[in-house]
């Protein structure tokens, strides 16, 4: 027997918030990499960070992209590529997470 | 229209992708236990290496040549594979995954133009290498055989190669039998004897020859290449035979564990039984001594055993305890095993079948057990919760010395950004 008052917030529950709904467009173009030089402290992305990469998004030349050079992934935009580059994909997004200091 | 694509030497483009130092270099794929070489990309077939050459023979070769080599790594290539289909899904609803790396892509009731198709298959290509970073072929016709064949033929016409209904006949006249899709060497042999050697003389064979000398499967092939669809779509949801095997990096000389293997395994193929929610009748054990690395016959052994179950199941411990009951009729002492292979078989669709001689509370009490088992096992990973026997056996784990990193699925794994 069930006894009690019904929850008045029944019929208004949400799903949780999924952050891949905000990050990721094109789930099978999209890959992540990890950062692990602090050579981009300019564009804010540090040491450790998570890059989410969308392969299939449209590049500009003024992207924040990551391509190859010299055998390595490396970030930049495509209007500062200098040379012919294979370009992975575009950076939709940057995790950082906050360490205690 | 049926598209067939395929991924370039495609376990060795995996292992490229996220590479970027190896672009252009020659790279070769190993097989379970890095036993023998079972893929190459283009640089490193140019160097002379064949996929079955034994690894431990060409490994100073490799070295010196500056091959790089891997481990086969599934978790990376079903990945790959996973993205790729995903992206034919947004052509055609109507898919067939033949193998880990080729696809056939059905087109039902489409009239489209040969310029058009030509759209189709070179769009696929250019998207899949650019969002996967996987290099395809792409081969279009009206039957999976002509398709295969034109996908065998794309890499000469820049990767995607169209049906056209005015050429068909001069190009299967330069083809070769023994290239055309399910003709083996074997049946090009029994065709050269009836003087057909070129893929046109064999489309206009007369059916009943043709049924005759190739079997049903032979006659199916001659009507695909007179444009006919006369193979159908192999739809894989139940499986009447499910297999679990593996080989040992080093040789096993006892029978207890060999015994562990079999417990491991057994409990590895039911779980995948349960999964499609069906029941077996018949366990098979087999068990080899087949390696690579001793060419004496004197050292070899093979035998196998079937295990007829007393009623239909899919209950873990039961189908554990015939395989093990089957392994004194096939082992033999003095023999060093590689391999242990278990076999489910007379697989039919659960239905619960009752039984004068067994208590129905035993029944339940069993479904719920093997129920919470499987509960547990999707949430914790599989082998959370395991048979007990089957522990022990680490030491023979299987050999991946050269295993890549899951580049696409591990956080730990992920490319590193310089």
């Amino acid at each position: 027997m069930i006894t009690g008052f019904p929850s008045p917030a029944q019929g208004y529950e949400d799903k949780s918030f999924d952050l891949n709904s905000l990050c990721i467009k094109h789930p099978a173009a999209t890959v992540f990499m990890t950062v692990d030089t602090d050579r981009y402290r300019n564009m804010c992305i540090f040491n450790g960070d998570l890059i989410i990469i969308d392969r299939a998004k449209r590049i500009t030349p003024n992207s924040l992209v990551v391509y190859e050079s010299g055998g390595e992934f490396v970030i930049g935009r495509v209007c500062n590529i200098k040379g012919e580059s294979q370009i992975t994909g575009a950076i939709t997004n940057v995790i950082h997470s906050v360490k205690e200091q | 229209m049926i598209l067939h694509a395929d991924g370039n030497s495609f376990y060795a483009s995996c292992e490229q992708i996220y590479r970027p130092d190896l672009r252009g270099k020659p790279v070769a794929v190993l097989s379970n236990n890095d036993g023998v070489i079972i893929a190459l990309n283009r640089e490193a077939k140019a160097l002379g290496i064949k996929r079955g050459d034994l690894y431990f023979k060409v490994r100073d070769f490799c070295i010196c040549r500056n091959i790089a080599v891997f481990s086969s790594n599934y978790t990376l290539y079903a990945d790959i594979n996973r993205r790729i289909t995903s992206i034919y899904m947004e052509y055609a609803p109507d898919i067939e995954e033949y193998s880990i790396d080729e696809s056939f892509l059905f087109f039902n009731k489409c009239n489209f133009t040969k310029d058009d198709w030509y759209e189709i298959g070179r769009e696929l290509k250019t998207r899949i290498y650019k969002e996967v970073g996987m290099p395809i072929c792409v081969g279009a016709a009206p039957t999976k055989t002509l398709a295969k064949l034109y996908n065998k033929k794309a890499k000469e016409h820049g990767g995607v190669f169209v049906y056209d209904e005015a050429e068909i006949d001069t190009l299967l006249e330069q083809t070769d039998c023994h290239t055309i899709w399910r003709i083996g060497r074997a049946k090009a042999q029994a065709l050269a004897r009836h003087g057909i050697t070129n893929a046109l003389q064999l489309k206009h064979m007369p059916l009943c020859d043709a049924k005759r000398l190739l079997t049903i499967q032979g006659y199916a092939t001659v009507r695909e290449l007179n444009g006919i669809s006369a193979i159908n779509k192999i739809t894989r949801d139940k499986k009447d035979v499910i297999t679990s095997s593996r080989q040992f990096s080093k040789k096993v000389y006892d029978m207890n564990t060999l015994e562990c293997a079999i417990v491991q395994y057994a409990e590895r193929a039911v779980e995948k039984l349960r999964k499609q929610n069906s029941e077996c009748g018949e366990v098979c054990l087999h068990i080899s001594t087949c390696n690579y690395y001793s060419d004496n016959p004197d050292e070899q052994y093979a035998n196998g055993v079937i295990v007829e179950l007393p009623r239909m199941t899919s209950y873990t411990p039961d189908i554990v305890r015939a395989a093990r009951a089957g392994l004194p009729h096939v082992f033999r002492t003095g023999y060093g095993y590689k391999s242990v292979m278990i076999t489910l078989m007379k697989i039919r669709p659960a239905a619960y079948q009752g039984c004068l001689w067994v208590d129905p509370m035993e029944d339940i009490k069993k479904r719920k057990l093997m129920d919470s088992l499987d509960d547990i096992s999707s949430h914790y990973g599989r082998s959370a919760v395991s048979l007990a026997k089957g522990f022990g056996l680490s030491e023979f784990e299987m050999k991946r010395d050269f295993l890549s990193p899951c580049w696409t699925t591990r956080y730990k794994d992920f490319p590193k950004i310089h």
